[in-house]
């Protein structure tokens, strides 16, 4: 909470209505996804109630409400990544990892989701794998950091179904340590 | 760098920015754009940086990165300039080839350069592929060639040079009159002229005022904008501050897609740097005029392109749209005087001041003047962004730029504005782009993303895709779109499965048509637009369906792919 308390600090303006979607991602920056504690605090710090934030969290999907993987694995479902077969990349991502998708793996480390066109139409099918959050913290304690990976967003071009595991393994690091 | 004060400083700055640049080098200029990063791009550029490096000769050359060139199929891109030497899918082990062999040897490699689809020729000269030959580059002009997160690249090219002759040689209202003579119309794809958008907004009364730039690039299938953003985000902020005194407004928001992080660190560099040096801000150039932007990131929502869902949006809602009247020229932000104008067409603002309106006028057809940026995507040869003059035809866009489809595949339908617009079979292949004529085929312009399909896609399954994608992003306020979007999709579902009957197209038609007139937004009034689109020029495909499941085969099994 201290990182979120000091966020609302930092602003030189009393927070209002307008600065809960920008607070919101600053939440989810920090925890991966949005925890009911979070919102309570929040509500209580700049005097919305609870009910009016969680229904504009609801409203757009950026947001998450059950905690995320280590990375999430986005698939383009786009136009134009569709119309190259996205929907095959997707089946196979699914396999690979035993999940259906929307849902986050046992260990934590691997959310899969499908999303709307990120804009990178002319290589399709796209596959972006990213850090679901930004510290390298949880549950209260550090988590070694992966080296093999950089943080933030990659962007995976032209991928195949016979490219997915090559793509993920770089991520699998951390649970073998 | 200093503080410019005046119109006087900025001419300096430029003067001295350019003669350094006379005496410089041969530049290395590799493509940065997310297409060419995807394919590595930037271990390209580390490599040119460490082998230029270890031979000591990195203050010979210029090593430069650039936003979005283009040519995203063939990326990585690097070019040498000024000879314009185009190279293409460079891997990192053909960096020293270059090195040695271009620049120090001034020798050609010819296995890096771009083979013609039809000659089956190289070309070595940038300019020369017809992908670029055949393109009129106004917004797109010094992508490629500026560094994006330079403010000096931008004003040594001339960069706000139109900033500066509105404080000197015009004023808000010759501003005005001058856009609206260029004739130029709204790029997010409605297409309302711009010059009077500004008028309407500056003469409503008022001391409190906003432009809002809408970045919320959500149309699947579309990368204008992002490209625009990440490439030269200087002359968005130019257009905007132009916007912002012809208006007479001192606070600008430029709302962009969370999607979009690389668009967002481009344009927050951008505003931080024409802060600092007095471009933005208080008192601009010394001329007494006070303006300030502020990003705004969207959250995931595609209804929040709409300008009064957008306007929600940043007011810390659900992005939800209202009706209009009122609109946001009167009532928009905060209850204030709000002008919305699409990224593309901020960017042409500085263009036509600069070279005048009249010139701009002659680009383009009699009622869409200049040009357009499009996103060419889907099963086409040359994928990427392209900017063309209007009235040039879908068909030189998608054979002569575009080069065609891919693996020899045949031309089925081209798929305009996204969800919002219409499948456009081949028989209309020779309708210019303009916004009227686009309309008159059942598609609309939209704001630029084109999507090829060849014969291997069934229309019916791609019309169900979009009204999927509509139906998910329906931001429920009204009933036309919330639930008439919820029963087409269970026609088609019906229809692909094979358990259709030829009623369900009629009344497909019917419904159709009903949720295109009574929506609330622009979101639900076009969303049926693939499907009557698809039903008026491949009815065959739907009809192929229905028989199929009247003959007593066996139903075809739905993939659930579409399903959460």
């Amino acid at each position: 909470m201290q990182k979120i308390d000091d966020y609302i600090q930092r602003a030189n303006h009393t927070l209002s209505n307008s600065d809960i979607i920008p607070l919101l991602q600053h939440i989810q920056e920090i925890y991966g996804y949005l925890p009911r504690v979070a919102l309570e605090f929040v509500s209580k710090r700049i005097h919305v109630p609870v009910s009016r934030i969680y229904g504009v969290a609801t409203f757009y999907s950026q947001f998450s409400f059950v905690p995320r993987g280590r990375y999430t694995v986005k698939v383009c479902v786009g136009t134009a990544c569709h119309v190259r077969g996205a929907d095959k990349i997707n089946t196979k991502l699914e396999e690979v990892l035993g999940i259906k998708n929307g849902e986050t793996t046992p260990d934590y480390n691997f959310t899969l989701k499908s999303v709307g066109c990120v804009g990178t139409c002319a290589l399709g099918p796209i596959v972006v794998v990213g850090n679901s959050k930004k510290s390298e913290t949880c549950c209260g304690g550090p988590v070694k950091p992966n080296r093999n990976v950089s943080l933030g967003d990659k962007f995976y071009g032209q991928v195949t179904p016979e490219k997915v595991q090559e793509i993920l393994e770089p991520y699998r690091g951390s649970n073998n340590e | 760098m200093n503080k410019l004060r005046s119109s006087e400083d900025l001419r300096n700055l430029r003067e001295h920015l350019r003669k350094n640049q006379e005496k410089e080098r041969v530049s290395i200029v590799i493509c940065g754009g997310t297409g060419c990063e995807t394919f590595g791009g930037n271990d390209i550029y580390d490599t040119f940086h460490e082998i230029l490096k270890e031979k000591g000769i990195v203050d010979t050359f210029q090593l430069k990165k650039t936003g979005c060139q283009g040519f995203c199929e063939r990326g990585p891109l690097v070019v040498i300039q000024p000879t314009n030497i185009f190279y293409q899918k460079v891997k990192k082990a053909d960096v020293q080839k270059i090195i040695d062999e271009t620049l120090i040897n001034k020798r050609v490699l010819e296995n890096l350069l771009y083979t013609d689809i039809q000659t089956r020729k190289k070309i070595t000269n940038r300019s020369e592929i017809p992908f670029y030959k055949k393109q009129l580059q106004l917004v797109l002009r010094y992508n490629g060639f500026i560094d994006p997160t330079s403010v000096s690249d931008y004003i040594a090219m001339g960069g706000y040079a139109s900033l500066e002759k509105i404080f000197t040689e015009m004023g808000p209202s010759r501003v005005i009159e001058e856009i609206t003579i260029s004739g130029l119309r709204g790029r997010g794809g409605a297409g309302f002229p711009t010059g009077k958008k500004w008028e309407i907004v500056r003469n409503v009364p008022g001391d409190l005022k906003y432009l809002i730039c809408n970045g919320d690039e959500g149309d699947p299938g579309a990368f204008m904008d992002r490209s625009i953003l990440e490439g030269n985000p200087h002359q968005v902020l130019e257009g905007m501050i132009i916007g912002a005194y012809a208006i007479g407004c001192t606070k600008g928001y430029i709302y962009i897609r969370a999607e979009y992080p690389m668009a967002i660190e481009c344009v927050q560099k951008a505003i931080d740097q024409t802060r600092e040096i007095g471009i933005l801000g208080q008192n601009i150039l010394g001329k007494g005029f006070d303006f300030d932007i502020e990003i705004k990131k969207g959250a995931g929502a595609f209804v929040c392109g709409e300008e009064t869902a957008l306007i929600a949006s940043i007011e810390g809602k659900r992005g939800m749209p209202r009706a209009k009247p009122p609109y946001p020229a009167t009532s928009g932000l905060w209850g204030k005087p709000t002008c919305i104008n699409n990224v593309e067409t901020l960017a042409n603002i500085p263009v036509i001041l600069e070279k005048g309106a009249s010139w701009f006028n002659t680009i383009g057809t009699e009622k869409s003047k200049g040009t357009k940026v499009f996103a060419l995507a889907g099963n086409i040869n040359n994928t990427g962004l392209v900017e063309v003059p209007m009235g040039t035809t879908l068909r030189e866009l998608i054979f002569d730029i575009g080069g065609g489809i891919a693996r020899g595949k045949k031309f089925k339908a081209v798929q305009t504005g996204g969800p919002s617009g219409g499948c456009i079979p081949e028989e209309f292949l020779d309708t210019p782009i303009d916004y009227e004529s686009l309309q008159k085929v059942g598609s609309i312009m939209g704001s630029g993303g084109l999507v090829v399909v060849d014969d291997r896609t069934s229309m019916v399954e791609f019309a169900r895709y979009f009204v999927n994608f509509s139906q998910d992003e329906s931001c429920g306020k009204c009933v036309p779109c919330r639930i008439g979007t919820k029963r087409m999709l269970d026609l088609l579902d019906k229809i692909v499965s094979g358990n259709g009957t030829e009623s369900d197209l009629n009344l497909l038609w019917d419904l159709g048509n009903t949720v295109k007139e009574t929506s609330l937004c622009g979101l639900g009034q076009s969303a049926p637009n693939p499907v009557l689109s698809t039903l008026k020029y491949f009815r065959n495909e739907y009809e192929a369906l229905i028989n199929k499941s009247s003959s007593g085969d066996t139903p075809k099994e739905d993939k659930e792919k579409d399903a959460c």
